[in-house]
């Protein structure tokens, strides 16, 4: 079992598999996200306050939970680079960061699209944008860390650390983040916390994050694949595999 | 005289005898309080309201500037090859050093702080909530720090990634750290951030040792 | 007995050694040799276990030294080439950590530092004041009392004047004797029985 797991972890051994898996993972997301979208701005009705301003839920709402699944399987994985000394694990954490940053980038500026129609402005310090902005730094800390070392591996490992740190601190930031909103201000109104929402409007919302992940999964792919081609450009499987 | 006495004897003759390692942190944390009135009406209610904030990010600010000097020696003298190649545990040595730096500078801050927030105009209470976060929190920040340092102990230019890595780290300290005293300050009570910042840095204090061990032993070079 | 076995060390995509292999065996001195640039501190710091080689391993009695460090790190007396200890602190003070560090008698300290000719003054005063020489030899003091089997040294006979290179050497050649390890870089050829590697044709 070990050693079948450790073969199948071997860099050659993964880019055949991982490339297999990119493209089931990416037609799968493909398909899922044009049915969930489709579904959220042409079938699921108008709301009733917010009219079609809250549609943009349906790339907002998955993209703010891959800011913090990616950053949670990063964290994982950083553990697995850290303990067993994985080469695969490493890879993955180095390919993750920047993919969660860019969603967690896409939910903040989603948001704050949503929020300037909501608010009449760009910007609250609403307690989960803030929190998705603190997530963000640590995204960027991750990835300025790998970058700032020479050795690859190294800066892999590296940003394994803080990746488990930071994993630390996630709940934490957000929960301290909501302290603070509770004690600063009276009455917002969290557009958020929408105490129920119709069967119409949810089942495009869970299609799309189905969409999203499998998306984040295909791209966590292709990037470990293009990792493992540019470490390993001086071994002759490489040579064998692009010839 | 035990490994754990040498270590803690050594930490204690460099506070001693580098004082400026920690005098100068402690002027930067001075200047950038009475800096902030200069931007301000000084008269004015708002520099009391904002108080626990600047106080607190300045005992932030201090406390990055002061991290390179945890690591900065030892890897140029050869003190760490030493320590990375000994039996001894390495966490020991960070706990020492983590010890160490807390009592010395820690302390400093903790004294300047609520006399910092005084001049701001903050209730005696609230100073001395002041004094207890500052106190509390300075140990966790230290411990975040010390991981950090240690992750770029091996880097050219680490000092402004250290900035970089730990500011987001440090947002539930300087939020519940400030908020007491903001609560208290405003007539609340203020005993259950005080208790968040002290568990926060219990917590970060446990886990920072060996982390930071880790993370020496991956960025020596 | 320490192995290398099949070592390649790389410097971003450069390879800067190897794959080198070498047995070096208890009550043998090896002087590795090569000019500057050539990778001796690197595969100095692969054999002391500070960096892992990128093919290859390094083994004490038979253990991969990453795999199983405490062994290694048990019977290890590493002092690097920029090794001098805390400018702030005394000759005394110095040794006297280094030595708990690494789980030798302390109290030896100030006998060792004789032995390694610091006398008087030199020893109570920080060592930012002492010249490069003797900083050098507060650094290689510790042999003095080092129950350690194995002996990492990288180009210790730098800044050293003749008769200090000499009785290090004779130190060297003696651990030997008595069963040790010596591993040596050096620029200079040395004055006793060693086996020589030239790290420039492996």
């Amino acid at each position: 079992m070990w050693t079948w797991f450790h073969r199948l972890a071997s860099p050659p051994t993964f880019y055949r598999w991982g490339g297999t898996l990119q493209v089931i993972f990416g037609v799968a997301a493909a398909a899922l996200i044009v049915v969930g979208t489709y579904g959220g701005l042409v079938l699921a009705p108008a709301d009733y306050q917010q009219g079609d301003a809250f549609r943009i839920i349906y790339v907002h709402v998955p993209s703010a939970w891959l800011s913090l699944l990616v950053y949670t399987t990063m964290a994982v994985a950083g553990g697995v680079a850290l303990i067993w000394r994985m080469k695969l694990a490493e890879l993955f954490v180095v390919a993750a960061a920047p993919i969660g940053a860019a969603f967690t980038a896409l939910a903040l500026v989603t948001g704050m699209l949503w929020g300037e129609p909501m608010w009449g402005t760009y910007w609250v310090w609403d307690a989960r944008l803030t929190s998705e902005l603190v997530l963000l730094f640590l995204y960027l800390g991750v990835i300025a860390l790998n970058g700032a070392f020479e050795d690859p591996r190294r800066g892999a490992r590296a940003a394994a650390v803080l990746a488990l740190i930071g994993v630390v601190n996630v709940p934490i930031i957000h929960y301290s983040v909501e302290w603070w909103n509770s004690l600063h201000q009276g009455a917002t109104v969290t557009k958020f916390d929408s105490p129920s929402i119709s069967m119409d409007m949810l089942w495009p919302l869970l299609v799309n994050a189905l969409g999203f992940t499998f998306y984040y999964c295909a791209m966590q792919c292709m990037r470990m694949r293009a990792l493992v081609l540019s470490r390993e450009r001086d071994a002759r499987w490489i040579r064998e595999a692009v010839a | 005289m035990g490994i754990w006495g040498a270590v803690w004897t050594r930490e204690w003759q460099l506070l001693f005898r580098q004082r400026q390692d920690l005098l100068q942190p402690l002027t930067y944390f001075t200047m950038v309080v009475m800096i902030v009135p200069l931007g301000v009406d000084p008269a004015d209610a708002v520099l009391t309201l904002v108080a626990p904030a600047i106080v607190w990010i300045a005992v932030v600010l201090a406390v990055v500037l002061s991290l390179d000097r945890l690591f900065r020696d030892d890897a140029r003298d050869g003190t760490l090859a030493v320590l990375l190649t000994a039996p001894t545990p390495l966490w020991w040595v960070l706990l020492a050093k983590l010890g160490a730096h807390w009592l010395g500078l820690g302390s400093l801050l903790a004294i300047a702080a609520p006399i910092a927030g005084a001049a701001y105009g903050l209730s005696l209470a609230a100073a001395g909530v002041l004094f207890v976060t500052v106190i509390a929190g300075t140990l966790g920040l230290m411990a975040l720090g010390l991981v950090a340092g240690a992750l770029t102990v091996g880097l050219r230019n680490g000092g402004v990634l250290v900035a970089i890595i730990l500011l987001p780290l440090y947002v539930p300290l300087l939020v519940f750290g400030a908020g007491a005293v903001a609560a208290v300050q405003s007539g609340f009570p203020g005993a259950g951030p005080v208790y968040f910042t002290a568990a926060l840095s219990m917590l970060y204090a446990t886990l920072a040792p060996p982390l930071a061990a880790v993370a020496l032993r991956l960025s020596y070079d | 007995m320490l192995q290398f076995d099949s070592i390649v060390l790389r410097r971003g995509r450069k390879t800067l050694l190897g794959p080198l292999s070498a047995d070096l065996p208890p009550g043998s001195v090896t002087h590795l040799q090569g000019p500057n640039g050539v990778g001796k501190t690197t595969l100095i710091h692969a054999l002391v276990g500070l960096r892992e080689p990128d093919a290859g391993q390094v083994r004490w009695n038979g253990d991969d030294i990453f795999e199983r460090p405490e062994s290694l790190r048990r019977v290890l007396c590493y002092v690097a080439h920029d090794a001098t200890g805390n400018a702030a602190l005394t000759a005394v003070e110095a040794l006297r950590f280094t030595l708990a560090v690494t789980g030798e008698e302390a109290d030896a300290a100030t006998d060792a530092l004789r032995e390694f000719g610091l006398t008087g003054r030199s020893l109570t005063q920080p060592l930012r004041t002492l010249s490069a020489g003797q900083q050098r030899r507060v650094a290689l003091a510790r042999l003095a009392v080092s129950k350690a089997a194995l002996w990492v040294l990288d180009e210790p006979l730098n800044a050293l004047d003749a008769a200090s290179r000499d009785a290090l050497c004779q130190r060297f050649a003696q651990h030997a004797q008595a069963g040790g390890t010596v591993v040596v870089t050096s620029h200079q050829p040395l004055p006793i029985d060693a086996h020589c590697i030239d790290l420039a044709a492996a």
